[in-house]
């Protein structure tokens, strides 16, 4: 079931209308069975697995929190991170691990035929088990009381809004919703109201009309243009991506609100950042955050020097990379980004011995604001390129079987230097809605508060949101991108 | 200026339009026309007679619309006070954005009811196929003193007939209008038929090739033309079995929300026209450049069955339909390139010509033109990998042929 078809809409309106009549403790049963019917409509056959991960790190964190020693709350933890590892590997990286090793082995004239496993990535896996596994660390860390009634604990896990494509909700945030009674807050309904339709908005109408460029521009083995054209394909494919996992991050907290429930904000304003450090602060800011918290503050983060931290950088977006794929040019991805990221560090670094007190890149203090403004904006636009360079790495990562990645990379790098001589016509659909991407990101903090708005502007946007999904929107139940993942 | 300056000013250029219509507005358009006319008359390509009235009734529509807006700026005022003191204050955002919406498309449904409309929605090249069949079929009413004939059927019509050149052959005798719609089958034409006949035409005339009858039903043509009202007789004869649901449904849906119906339209408007054509653009070239193969494994699509059945019925009631209102109805029986014809079942061609046969002996206003009565049309009559759309000179030779033909029926007393 997608948040974009009809079917979601029915399915929404009966369990809203049974949730408000229902005691906390029943809302939660409900709630749960409800996101088991969502996910189960996709293919029931791996509830299974859904069920078994819940409940087994249900029970691990359980006999962590009962161990008053050390070590063998760690031998729980490891044992639980084994399991969902291994889980994930199974169904996510089997494959990728066991070709790169057949090729290894081949580098040094050694044949081996390892197996292939023919199963179906389940749906939103990365998600949930990232989300368990923060949990069981959590509670091993001590920053959690481990989930005494399962109930609690399989709602956190499998409850629906965020259960396919996140955001990747901590324990400690979203499980003492699951266990106490929801208050049902007017503004906080209202709120949930309007990102829903935001939510659609960005979805049906910026994401799915982009998404047949998209789609057109990255079918051959060469790109559409010859020229600095192709900018456009990487624009287009950018505000998609953006439109899509934002909108179902809109979407997902929208609902969860509507409920009483409260998710984190997982897209700022990506398009409006000048480095790859404040990219990732505003672009899938809950994956970015559990990157840190669970993989680069363990390895150290920036505690032993300039050289472990380049080095726990780039193990740590190596990691996001293969978290959003197995393959190789995912981890090219991540080293792209692992390598902004420590380019950028270093110039931080560079600056500050420099003597100028911030961390941040700063414009020189003698340039009139007017000149700070547009030196800024110069910044955003070179970095949004940036970003754009990153995001053809991320497309041709999932591109269909016969075009080579690494070539069209090359034939894209090629022609995007050239000027042009004419301009796309798609120019005007991919202005038309990189503006209206970009006018959400730029009032991305009064999104989230619509009912402080004048009642004027609130029936305004209202009509035009509803005006824009009836008009432009595509309903084809078209899916969402980060399902893959 | 404030806002109370604002509303004065527009309601006082409006107080005025009314009058100044009233007063000139026959005589600028005759002016506009005699001066323009030509110009006119080229770029509107050929699609209205008479530049003058064209002229007049686009400012009647411009001064309608604008009354409409200011309508449903106060009705919107009007329901919203009525209805938001009942409210609590934090949710009449709801109660403002929900009239304001349903108002809004009360107004897009009134406004389609204009060529104004349809002409602003224009988006140059690349036409959107709605927007176009909507403009022309209510320029085709406008047309006075000249027998209406309005051509349908799918792009086949468009590829074989072109209006233009046949309006010329046929002088100040009649006028003809080309309403065909890419994809469209016996059973979509059903449902445009309230529109067709909208046009008050005397005759109608259908290019049928086998496609209409015994493809696929789904021509993707109910969710453009499907009403509620069709809802129910179209379920009675079947349509749930042949039409995909979800087509159904956004035919409903068209029908409850003017706006939703406009969308195709709209979106050629604001996005452009390329990225909404773009879906053509990714068919695969190996496939294209491989004409048998593709004829083959098209005319495998034909078929005598059920859904054959089902657009026969919808054909049947078609011509019922017209000739309750008065037209009359010529069914040209068409074809496709020899390529695709020679390898569809034979059994597909005999139940076509019987079919033919019945329809013009149970309804003696239709009349039916076999192909052998048509222009013969060869393989290299068609454009080069393409199994249904005859070139220019066909389209030519067709015309000229269509036009003889039609002038020797407005001659017969029975053809009027």
């Amino acid at each position: 079931m997608v948040f974009n078809s009809l079917t979601f809409l029915c399915f929404l309106a009966l369990v809203l209308l049974a949730y408000f009549r229902l005691p906390h403790r029943r809302q939660n049963v409900l709630l749960l069975a409800a996101s088991y019917v969502f996910y189960g409509w996709w293919d029931w056959r791996f509830l299974g697995l859904l069920v078994f991960t819940s409940l087994f790190d249900y029970w691990c964190a359980l006999r962590i929190e009962e161990q008053p020693e050390l070590a063998k709350r760690r031998h729980f933890l490891t044992f639980s991170l084994l399991v969902n590892l291994t889980v994930l590997g199974l169904f996510k990286y089997f494959n990728f691990f066991a070709d790169t090793l057949q090729h290894v082995l081949a580098v040094f004239g050694m044949k081996a035929t390892l197996p292939v496993l023919h199963v179906i990535l389940p749906l939103g896996i990365s998600f949930y088990t990232f989300l368990s596994m923060s949990y069981t660390i959590d509670v091993y860390r001590r920053h959690l009381k481990a989930a005494r009634d399962p109930l609690d604990f399989l709602l956190y896990v499998a409850f629906f809004p965020h259960l396919v494509a996140g955001p990747i909700v901590r324990a400690t945030y979203l499980l003492p919703q699951c266990q106490r009674a929801r208050v049902m807050v007017p503004e906080q309904v209202i709120n949930g109201i309007w990102l829903i339709l935001m939510g659609y908005v960005k979805k049906v109408v910026i994401a799915d009309r982009l998404a047949g460029m998209v789609e057109w521009g990255f079918s051959e083995q060469t790109p559409p243009y010859a020229d600095a054209n192709n900018w456009l394909l990487l624009y287009a494919f950018t505000v998609q991506v953006y439109g899509d996992f934002s909108g179902y991050s809109d979407i997902a907290r929208g609902v969860s609100k509507v409920m009483g429930f409260e998710l984190p904000i997982n897209f700022k304003a990506p398009f409006f950042v000048t480095n790859p450090t404040a990219f990732w602060q505003n672009w899938h800011i809950s994956l970015s955050t559990w990157m840190r918290d669970y993989v680069y503050v363990p390895l150290g983060a920036d505690r032993h020097g300039s050289a472990r931290t380049a080095l726990n950088l780039m193990l740590t977006m190596l990691v996001s990379g293969l978290w959003h794929g197995a393959g190789l040019a995912y981890l090219v991805w991540g080293s792209y980004y692992g390598v902004l990221l420590i380019l950028h560090r270093a110039w931080r670094d560079l600056v500050r011995r420099l003597g100028t007190p911030s961390a941040a890149v700063r414009l020189p203090a003698q340039w009139s604001p007017n000149w700070q403004r547009a030196g800024h904006v110069v910044l955003v636009v070179w970095f949004f390129h940036i970003t754009c360079l990153g995001m053809l790495l991320f497309r041709v990562a999932s591109v269909p079987a016969p075009v080579q990645p690494l070539p069209l990379v090359q034939s894209y790098l090629q022609a995007l230097f050239v000027w042009p001589t004419s301009v796309s016509p798609l120019l005007q659909a991919v202005l038309g809605l990189g503006g209206l991407a970009t006018f959400f990101q730029w009032q991305h903090a009064k999104m989230d508060m619509f009912s402080t708005w004048p009642t004027r502007w609130q029936a305004l946007s209202v009509i035009l949101a509803l005006a824009s999904i009836t008009a432009l929107g595509v309903f084809q139940g078209t899916q969402f991108f980060y399902f893959q993942f | 200026m404030n806002r109370a300056h604002c509303h004065l000013l527009f309601w006082a250029l409006l107080l005025c339009g009314w009058p100044g219509y009233m007063l000139a507005g026959e005589g600028v358009a005759l002016a506009t026309g005699e001066k323009y006319g030509g110009g006119m008359n080229w770029s509107g390509q050929g699609l209205f007679t008479d530049p003058a009235r064209f002229m007049q009734n686009r400012a009647l529509e411009g001064l309608w619309l604008v009354v409409l807006l200011l309508v449903w700026a106060s009705l919107h005022r009007w329901l919203a006070s009525r209805l938001t003191p009942r409210v609590n204050l934090r949710w009449r955002w709801a109660v403002h954005g929900g009239v304001g919406f349903v108002l809004l498309n009360v107004w897009v449904g009134c406004a389609s009811n204009t060529a104004l409309y349809w002409m602003a929605l224009g988006a140059g090249a690349g036409e959107e196929p709605y927007r176009q069949f909507q403009f022309k079929r209510r320029l085709a009413s406008e047309v006075q003193g000249r027998e209406r004939i309005v051509l349908v059927g799918s792009s086949q019509t468009h590829a074989q007939i072109n209006a233009r050149l046949l309006n010329d052959r046929l002088g100040t005798n009649a006028w003809s209008t080309d309403l065909h719609y890419p994809g469209c089958k016996a059973h979509d034409l059903l449902l445009m038929e309230p529109q067709l006949t909208r046009t008050h035409p005397q005759w109608v005339v259908y290019y049928l090739t086998e496609s209409a009858l015994y493809l696929n039903a789904n021509g993707g043509l109910a969710s453009q033309f499907l009403t509620l009202d069709q809802l129910p007789e179209a379920a009675r004869r079947g349509a749930v079995q042949h039409i995909h649901r979800s087509e159904l449904a956004f035919g409903v849906l068209g029908s409850v929300l003017p706006l939703f119906r406009c969308r195709d339209a709209l979106g050629h408007r604001f996005l452009g026209s390329p990225l909404m054509e773009l879906q053509r653009r990714q068919l695969d070239p190996a496939q294209i450049a491989d004409l048998e193969g593709r004829a083959l494994r098209r005319a495998r699509q034909f078929r005598v069955n059920a859904a054959s059945d089902f657009q026969k019925r919808a054909l049947e009631e078609f011509v019922t339909r017209c000739t309750r209102a008065g037209c009359r109805v010529l069914v040209l029986t068409g074809a496709n390139s020899p390529v695709l014809t020679e390898k569809i079942a034979p059994a597909v061609h005999e139940d076509l010509r019987q079919y033919l046969d019945g329809l013009a002996a149970r309804h003696p206003q239709v009349t039916v033109v076999p192909a052998s009565a048509l222009p013969v049309q060869t393989a290299s009559d068609y454009f080069s990998l393409d199994l249904v759309h005859a070139n220019h000179a066909m389209q030519r030779r067709f015309t000229l042929h269509l036009a003889e033909l039609l002038e020797d029926l407005l001659r017969q007393p029975t053809g009027r």
